[in-house]
């Protein structure tokens, strides 16, 4: 045979030894890359998912950052909070997002227990949570870390009294809150604390289902207190029943002020100055995506609450009650129906 | 005014005089009549635009206004049931000087509401035309729901034309002031020094002197005189020359030799006559750059500051001026010898190349620190032509018209700084700092081509070079008591009054209210306008009538008082009012202060004028350079016009101590 014809294939051979050998390399790399798992958060939900949610989910959507949500839902009972708590372990999350104070607080005990036990630490994200402060969630645990890091949609007070009395002529607040929960009585506390010196008057009317659930009593109550202005904190029982309480104080023409933009836009209370829930869900994320992607410490992320908020006023609930908006308020104000 | 349209035949001199006058006037009258023309025509163009360009931005104010309703109107509610109108109305009236008022009205054109920012608006007493007024419609889904009117502020249009009347003035009477200068100059080289010329050749050929032509580059009917001249010297040479070739040397010749002064070779000096206003352009050129940016420049200095703050800001903008006055007066002792050895030129026109390299690295200065070093390079500059033009003045006059010779070098280097204010403030608004400073390195190298051209470089003859800045002269001149008087209680303090409050404080204490740069240049011309017109006046009188300390007296005197008016009048008529005093204070009493340190020392031979005047300009710089630091330190733990009136008592005082050890001392070999 020729010596040049041999060594010609040879050359060949070569090349197509190096083109399968690429390709290999090529499978190896990409099926090694499909092969890394998402990161697993459990969400655990007190009454179902929120506009704070899909802020949330959103977020890590927008960046491509791969994560497996479980979203668990306590239905607002403890008894459900309980049971889903005892699931933390079968779920082995690599991150705990709560939303609202009650899930947080009982989360953050409950990952505290375990990690006396023995169990390694399990960082927790909370959202929605009005005074983490208070809640003992900037608090650190039994091994003296901080267990958690979030974002709070609280808005400071003396904004909110700037709002009202850019909207309306009464000084005399009213605020209707739950008796039952200790962070609604706590904001109760601060607004009255806060209002002492100037010249608004706070009142606390505390509600509790024989009183939402009976007309009569709510009626009796708004007609006697038509001069003033109706103030629902960040509490999720009056926010779930906001909707009543609206509908009592639009009879008497009685403007309704909101801490949360959930009953301005679902409920039909007239205005408030809030965080949007979708904005502090991405904060959250944020915080989330430094401890999952970014490996930094939870103790290290500051708790914040967001720096910018938005005036929203229900411009049908303004038409009911005949109560148009100054103009300086429209003007930069976010409208809904 | 006869002498100007006389039939009486004149010399000569006379004529050419004659003829300078009528130039002068007639370029007034065409300059001021075409200013006028142009004045009047630009001021209705701009109002017309101005008029166009309010009435869009009443129209933009009206559909914001109209926005913000409809956003209520399209959920039901009317124009009546609108709420917090008035607040919101207001709003946009403070955030729009132009606007005078904003209506509501239904749709019947009933007046719901008027939000004016007068609150004595009364819109039937308001002379407003159709121009002034902008109305909107307002509709939802296609129904009018009434209207919205924008007036337009007369008040506002009116002060803006004001303003840019004033810019008009300035610029008008600024080109006068350049018109002057360039006639002046002109007349004086193509009329004037060739008529002078043509009398001290005559005069030679007279006393039977040919060793001297005149140096004729003109094409004009003077060249043609001058060449004629020449061809008749230059005939009578060459038959001289002629006559000593063929027969050599004899006793005729000889004799011939002995009667008339006949050149060695056939060349002949060219004679030019320098005149005394042959140093103007460059120093008027000098100082017009250099004050370009005096209306500005504490502003543009603030930029450098940030950070530095363990220096009170006021004595850190103060630094840059000072840095300037340092230099100038380190320069001038340096230009002053080189000046005396080498003639005028050279010293103007590198000092001229000195201030625009200083200009060029002050326009791109990043720092503080390189701000503070391109000053020191302009300082270098200016001191070299400062006290070249003096030197060329103090050559060029004597004792009997020297303080009309001061005064001229005076309303020069004023009206220098006046245009260069005045159009520096205007300049920078519309240009930036940068550019500003590109135009001052310009004019300042032309300086040097006039510097190059027309300041001569031999030296005047007879007079002896025998200038020393010695200790011994340095402490002769010192132990002068009435000069040392003249000099700490009159010429430093009126030197402090310009640095520190002129240059520095009047500026700022302007800002405060609310007056822009070119505003600030406006004010700054009082004082010029006072030294160019009344420093010649008061110049001549001063040699006159003699007595000149009483007139220095007077000038301190007012040069205090003014200083005190903005303790009283504070605001910027007060500010007006000491800068136009000092300018009169200074235009009465600088002439003779230069020319009373000059008389002093008229007798002692081995002094000769420019040492006197460097050493004399030398010390006196303590108050330029002290000026903005007394100003700064003051400023800081005063008010503005408390400083200012500080510094006018100090300089008061100052003025009565002096007056008193004039009218007290007896004349020490030098009379008044």
């Amino acid at each position: 045979m020729d010596l040049y014809f041999i060594l010609e294939n040879q050359k060949v051979h070569m090349i197509k030894i190096k083109f399968v050998l690429c390709w290999c390399i090529l499978f190896v790399v990409t099926v090694s890359a499909k092969e890394i798992p998402a990161k697993k958060i459990l969400m655990i939900l007190w009454r179902g998912e929120t506009e704070a949610e899909r802020g949330f989910e959103e977020y890590f959507e927008q960046k491509n950052l791969a994560v497996d949500i479980v979203k668990r839902n306590c239905g607002e009972t403890l008894e459900e909070l309980r049971e889903i708590l005892k699931e933390i372990p079968q779920h082995s999350p690599d991150l705990i997002y709560t939303f609202g104070t009650t899930v947080s607080v009982a989360t953050v005990s409950y990952v505290d227990s375990i990690m006396q036990k023995g169990r390694s630490q399990i960082p927790i994200v909370f959202n929605i949570v009005s005074n983490p402060q208070q809640a003992s969630l900037a608090d650190r645990g039994a091994h003296g870390k901080r267990l958690t890091t979030g974002a709070s949609q609280s808005v400071p007070i003396k904004a909110q009294l700037n709002g009202i009395s850019e909207m309306v002529d009464s000084k005399n607040i009213i605020m209707l809150y739950n008796a039952a929960e200790k962070n609604s009585k706590y904001q109760l506390s601060k607004l009255k604390e806060y209002t002492a010196k100037s010249d608004f008057s706070v009142l606390g009317f505390p509600v509790d289902n024989t009183i939402l659930e009976s007309p009569h009593m709510l009626d009796l109550f708004f007609k006697k207190n038509r001069e003033s202005v109706i103030y629902l904190p960040s509490d999720s029982y009056i926010i779930s029943n906001a909707a009543k309480i609206v509908v009592a104080a639009n009879k008497y023409s009685i403007p309704v002020f909101s801490a949360t933009e959930g009953p301005i836009r679902d409920s039909g209370a007239l205005f408030g100055l809030v965080s949007r829930y979708y904005t502090v869900g991405q904060l959250a994320a944020s915080k989330a995506e430094k401890i999952l992607f970014g490996e930094v410490a939870v103790e290290l992320i500051p708790i914040e609450q967001l720096k910018r908020f938005s005036f929203v006023i229900n411009m049908t609930t303004a038409r009911k009650i005949n109560l148009p908006p100054p103009l300086l308020v429209v003007d930069f104000a976010e409208v809904v129906e | 005014m006869n002498k100007l349209f006389s039939p009486v035949k004149l010399t000569l001199e006379q004529s050419a005089q004659l003829g300078t006058r009528r130039i002068i006037l007639f370029s007034i009258v065409v300059i001021l009549g075409a200013s006028l023309l142009f004045s009047f025509l630009a001021r209705r163009e701009f109002k017309s635009n101005l008029v166009e360009q309010l009435q869009g931005n009443a129209h933009v104010i009206g559909m914001s206004v109209e926005s913000t309703l409809l956003k209520n109107i399209n959920h039901g509610f009317t124009l009546e049931e609108q709420r917090g109108v008035r607040p919101y109305l207001k709003t946009k009236l403070d955030h729009n000087d132009e606007i005078a008022a904003i209506q509501l009205f239904d749709v019947n054109h009933k007046r719901i509401i008027t939000v004016s920012s007068d609150s004595l608006f009364n819109y039937s007493e308001i002379g407003v035309d159709e121009n002034t007024i902008v109305e909107k419609e307002i509709y939802h889904t296609g129904q009018l729901q009434g209207f919205v009117t924008v007036i337009i502020s007369d008040t506002y249009l009116n002060k803006k034309i004001d303003a840019i009347t004033y810019d008009i003035l300035t610029v008008m009477a600024i080109s006068l002031l350049l018109t002057l200068e360039m006639v002046l100059f002109i007349t004086g080289v193509s009329v004037a020094a060739p008529v002078a010329s043509i009398r001290v050749i005559v005069r030679k050929v007279i006393t039977k002197d040919f060793r001297s032509t005149l140096k004729s580059t003109s094409g004009d009917e003077m060249g043609w005189v001058a060449l004629s001249l020449n061809s008749a010297i230059g005939k009578v040479v060459s038959a001289y020359s002629k006559i000593v070739r063929v027969k050599g040397s004899n006793k005729k010749i000889e004799a011939f030799k002995q009667k008339y002064a006949l050149p060695e070779s056939t060349e002949h000096s060219a004679y030019f006559k320098v005149l005394l206003g042959f140093f103007r352009p460059t120093l008027f050129m000098i100082v017009f750059a250099e004050a370009l940016s005096m209306s500005f420049f504490p502003l543009f200095v603030k930029q450098f500051t940030h950070g530095m703050n363990a220096i009170p800001n006021e004595i850190l903008v103060s630094l840059p001026i000072s840095a300037f006055m340092l230099f100038w007066a380190i320069s001038i002792p340096v230009a002053g010898i080189w000046s005396d050895k080498s003639g005028r030129r050279k010293p103007m026109a590198t000092g001229a190349l000195f201030v625009a390299i200083g200009f060029v690295l002050t326009s791109f200065a990043s720092s503080f620190t390189m701000l503070i070093a391109s000053r020191a390079v302009s300082a270098v500059g200016y001191g070299m032509v400062y006290i070249a033009a003096q030197g060329f003045v103090a050559d060029n006059t004597t004792q009997q018209n020297r303080t009309a010779g001061m005064a001229s070098f005076i309303s020069c280097f004023f009206s220098g700084a006046l245009s260069g204010a005045a159009i520096g403030g205007v300049l920078v608004d519309r240009i930036g700092y940068r550019s500003t400073f590109y135009v001052s390195t310009v004019i300042a190298l032309g300086a040097m081509f006039f510097a190059l051209k027309f300041i001569n470089s031999p030296h005047i003859e007879g007079k002896p070079v025998d200038n020393k800045f010695s200790i011994k002269n340095f402490v002769k001149i010192l132990s002068n008591k009435k000069f040392l008087s003249l000099l700490i209680f009159s010429s430093i303090p009126a030197k402090i009054c310009l640095a520190g409050y002129m240059y520095y404080i009047a500026p700022l204490f302007l800002n405060t209210f609310g007056i822009n740069s070119s505003s600030v240049g406006r004010f700054l011309i009082a004082y010029g306008l006072s030294m160019v017109i009344i420093s010649p006046l008061s110049g001549r009188l001063a040699d006159k009538t003699g007595n000149k300390h009483y007139y220095i007296l007077f000038g301190g005197s007012l040069a205090g008082v003014s200083l005190c008016i903005p303790l009283f009048i504070q605001n910027e008529f007060g500010v007006l009012m000491s800068i136009l005093g000092l300018g009169i204070a200074h235009a009465s009493s600088m002439s003779s202060q230069l020319s009373l340190v000059l008389g002093m020392f008229k007798d002692d031979e081995e002094l000769g004028a420019g040492t006197v005047i460097a050493i004399y300009r030398l010390i006196e710089r303590i108050g330029n350079i002290g000026g903005p630091l007394i100003a700064g330190v003051l400023i800081v733990t005063h008010t503005f016009h408390e400083a200012a009136a500080v510094i006018g008592i100090g300089t008061a005082i100052g003025a009565l101590i002096n007056g008193l050890v004039f009218y007290t001392r007896k004349p020490e070999g030098a009379h008044d």
